[in-house]
């Protein structure tokens, strides 16, 4: 079978593997690097729960050739918050947005992917911007509320930070 | 009503134990799991939906690069059969016929998933088709082609009680219709999946995703003809099972292909895979007959329900034997006559699906007390306060109604809440609410039900807790422990819970029928009591740790022939109200809004309570409005998620949630089940609430779009 090298930064680790062209990023993650927390959950981009960053962006991994991030930085659950937990991770467990952990995973990907482009999100514009992870525990509710609380931790630590280099109050 | 004081420890939105690993992708689901030379298994499955299988011809596959071996029904060194509450009429591997598409034939192991997937394409069958029935009706009609050895009458279950035809004849109004509800999936995030890793013993540990282990291990050693001691069974992180978990074909598999080879094997099932094959909520059709009085009073129900239960029994006795007990609601109704049967069909089986036959019947009995509060010109809620079951009064099975019901105290609580919630439509929607109340029985039914745990001092002072039942999602690991705190006396943080292996849990029954909190939650009070007088007898003295195991079972009873019993020692109860709007142009349905008002006696955790009412009622929503499973001639036309349509983060609306403080004293502290009462109503109410929209009654669910715009129209 037909292989080929993917040098890839994942979580902060620059990588160099050999995989078969076929093989899904999500496949490569999981069976070949040993990061489990991405999950299969559908294999045909309709769940999410295989969401992770690249270049920053959240993608359905199933959907992503491993070939296709050769050169490019991947993100996953893993490397977030090495340092204690993620602000996002930490809404999700006050809140109570976490009951059989499944979805979880990608559902944090993308809120984290979103709101570093949307930092000071409604409701609504949450909403919309998980449409594309399902959850069948939680109906969304403690999701949502845990995704604004997270944009308000984020925004006032940046707030916090500017302050501290002298930047505007 | 017995007064609720404050407790220490339950009462209080403690952080469930998993939620950090969770939260970091650290907690291990089955398909996490790596062995070294472990192997992957794949099913070769029926095309067809009724066929004798002439012959399996395996060389071809076995000689594929990569596949170690090819299991058929040859291969399985013991029984073929397996089933769940001791009907074992489904094979691990089809013998000599098959009876729905997607049944498993033979099973391909192989070093990669790849190998595995040309095993099995290289897999040749000879079936010979035989006819088939895809409806309880053709499957009843004369000369319709036999299932099963006892004909193709899954079940049949009846409940009487009193004189209908009196009830019929004293009534000023009979109120006549059919309710037909359809095929949903349980549609877990976690397909089906086992590991089975043999042990240098010649013990075999397999890990399963699953409501349930300990029937599991027996299953597996059945299947591999050894003592149920060679066999452990551990759930792994679960990915919700909602009733639907395990696969017991899935983890028997797994097994026999780790036993044959004597390498780890893992078997997880495509997202295709668990919609073909994997067991659905029964689609029912209901004629219910209300006998009502002019005041308003219910004099007599008739029910005839005729559930399809798919090719193999699995759980239909029991899910419509639950669904029967429900059939005519939270009411007292002197004179019944229900007939309740499960008819075997070459569709997919039907299974354990949250709320086990009851949302059915919910929305058929909330159809027809909304259709007579209309005709009498009757509030919606004030017909339900003449006729709700009362303390002294008896249910439809005979059983007594105890002090401390809140199904009064929830309906006057709804009320106050509508009061003073908007209904207006705006622009082309129509608007309107509507109501869902309803009562759930916790435990298995019309059976002793029994919990069981382990209790251990461990040398720091601390405690663990060894429970049968698996954690689903629901946080079970979590509120028994807080439950343990709260009557060992000790601060949060000092119990700990080991659940769900075989080598270490005693049998405490499964995580199903809302029995979790009440049955096991008992158990687990009493084994702490125990513990508690054992330290106290000990008086400071040292010695070694203590260890105490208790047992609790339920008062319920078996039911005579014509229903009488107690089939539950509880009841869960409840009202939901549901705000519809209906676009006028294109006749999409939406709900914005709902309320959920609760009798569960005493809540153990806020979070996790909001948390099932939340996900409960949302999966409500989508059965009533867009899920549904295209079966046509047994096979399923829409296997994933794009084009069965799961409710999204949009598609939920607020949902206010409040409880009325009240209790029975049956559960722990008090407390009551939640996990299928949260769905049971949403439907119903749903329904209710579009009728009162659009003047137009909808009695087969979906309610969707193409249904309601066609009716709008006439």
């Amino acid at each position: 079978m037909d292989e080929v090298t993917v040098r890839v930064t994942v979580n902060g680790e620059a990588r160099a593997v050999r995989v078969p062209v076929g093989m899904s990023l999500l496949e490569m993650l999981r069976e070949v690097l040993g990061l489990t927390g991405t999950k299969y959950g559908c294999g045909a981009g309709d769940c999410g729960a295989c969401t992770v960053l690249l270049d920053g962006k959240p993608v359905n991994s199933c959907l992503v050739l491993a070939a296709e991030v050769d050169g490019h930085v991947v993100t996953t659950i893993e490397g977030l918050g090495k340092a204690g937990l993620h602000p996002v991770q930490e809404a999700f467990v006050r809140h109570g947005a976490i009951q059989c952990g499944f979805c979880s995973p990608g559902m944090i990907m993308t809120a984290v992917g979103f709101l570093a482009e949307n930092p000071h999100p409604s409701e609504a514009e949450v909403r919309a911007a998980l449409a594309g992870n399902l959850c069948r525990c939680t109906g969304y509710a403690k999701i949502v509320q845990a995704v604004l609380e997270a944009s308000r931790q984020l925004a006032s630590l940046e707030h916090r930070r500017d302050a501290i280099r002298g930047g505007t109050p | 009503m017995s007064e609720q004081f404050p407790l220490a420890v339950v009462g209080r939105s403690v952080e469930r134990f998993d939620a950090r690993d969770k939260a970091c992708g650290k907690a291990v689901y089955v398909a996490d799991l790596h062995f070294p030379g472990m192997l992957l298994a794949r099913p070769v499955r029926s095309p067809h939906a009724h066929a004798r299988v002439a012959a399996v011809m395996v060389e071809e596959a076995l000689a594929t690069p990569g596949v170690v071996a090819v299991l058929t029904a040859r291969d399985v060194p013991g029984s073929n059969l397996v089933g769940s509450r001791g009907v074992r009429d489904q094979p691990v591997l089809a013998g000599e016929k098959v009876r729905f598409v997607g049944e498993p034939v033979a099973l391909v192991v192989a070093e990669t998933p790849a190998a595995a997937e040309s095993g099995v394409a290289r897999v040749r069958v000879a079936y010979e088709q035989l006819p088939a029935v895809f409806s309880p009706e053709e499957a009843l009609a004369p000369g319709a082609p036999q299932l099963a050895e006892g004909g193709n009458l899954c079940y049949h279950g009846r409940i009487k009680r009193g004189d209908f035809q009196r009830a019929l004849r004293e009534a000023a109004l009979v109120v006549t219709n059919v309710y037909r509800t359809h095929l949903v999936d349980h549609a877990f995030l976690e397909p089906h999946g086992a590991v089975a890793v043999p042990e240098p013993d010649g013990r075999v540990c397999v890990w399963v995703t699953a409501k349930t282990v300990h029937p599991l291990q027996e299953e597996i050693a059945r299947v591999l003809d050894c003592p149920k001691e060679r066999v452990r069974v551990v759930a792994a992180a679960v990915g919700g099972s909602f009733g639907g978990k395990p696969d017991i074909q899935c983890a028997c598999l797994a097994a026999l292909a780790a036993a044959k080879t004597g390498r780890p094997v893992k078997v997880v099932y495509t997202r295709e895979e668990c919609f073909q094959t994997s067991t659905k909520r029964h689609p029912y059709v209901m004629q219910y007959t209300h006998a009502v009085s002019g005041d308003g009073r219910l004099l007599g129900v008739k029910v005839d329900l005729v559930a399809d239960a798919g090719a193999y029994t699995g759980e239909s006795r029991a899910v419509v034997g639950r669904g029967i007990i429900h059939s005519v609601g939270p009411y007292y109704v002197p004179n019944v006559e229900v007939e309740g049967r499960a008819v075997f069909t070459n569709n997919p089986v039907s299974g354990a699906m949250r709320g086990y036959g009851v949302p059915q019947v919910v929305f058929a009995h909330e159809s027809q007390m909304d259709a007579v509060a209309h005709e009498l010109g009757l509030d919606p809620i004030e017909l339900r306060l003449r006729n709700i079951l009362r303390p002294g009064l008896t249910t439809i099975t005979g059983q007594a109604i105890p002090e401390g019901v809140g199904l009064e105290a929830s309906l006057l609580r709804m009320r106050e809440i509508l009061a003073r919630e908007a209904s207006a439509g705006c622009g082309e929607e129509l608007t309107a609410w509507g109501l869902g109340c309803f009562h759930y029985g916790n435990g298995r039914t019309a059976v002793e039900d029994v919990g069981r745990c382990r209790l251990r001092q461990e040398v720091d002072g601390s405690f663990t807790l060894f429970v049968g039942v698996p954690d689903v999602g629901q946080g079970s690991n979590t509120i028994l422990a807080q439950i343990a705190c709260e009557e060992l006396g000790v601060p949060w943080g000092t119990v700990r819970v080991v659940s769900a292996d075989t080598a270490q849990t005693l049998e405490s029954g499964p995580a199903s029928a809302t029995r979790v909190t009440v049955v096991v939650g008992r158990a687990v009070v009493d084994v702490c009591r125990r513990m508690r007088e054992l330290l106290a007898g000990k008086g400071g003295e040292t010695g070694p740790p203590l260890e105490v195991v208790a047992e609790f079972r339920t008062d319920a009873t078996a039911l005579d022939e014509n229903g009488q019993g107690n089939p539950y020692s509880t009841y869960t109860y409840g009202v939901q109200a549901a705000r519809v709007r209906v676009d006028r142009l294109t006749g999409r349905v939406r709900v914005d809004r709902l309320l959920a008002v609760y009798d569960v006696g005493r809540v153990v955790n806020r979070i996790l309570f909001e948390g099932q009412v939340e996900g409960g009622a949302l999966t409500g929503i989508g059965y009533a409005l867009h899920e549904g499973v295209q079966c046509s001639e047994g096979r399923v036309l829409n296997p994933n998620f794009h084009t069965y349509l799961l409710p999204t983060c949009p598609d939920a609306p607020p949902v206010l949630v409040e409880v009325v403080e009240t209790t029975d004293g049956v559960g722990p502290f008090g407390a009551k089940g939640i996990g299928e009462p949260a769905t049971c109503p949403t439907a119903a109410a749903v329904a209710n609430g579009l009728f009162r929209a659009t003047g137009v009654r909808f009695r087969e669910l979906p309610l969707t779009m193409e249904k309601v715009y066609r009716a709008l129209r006439g």
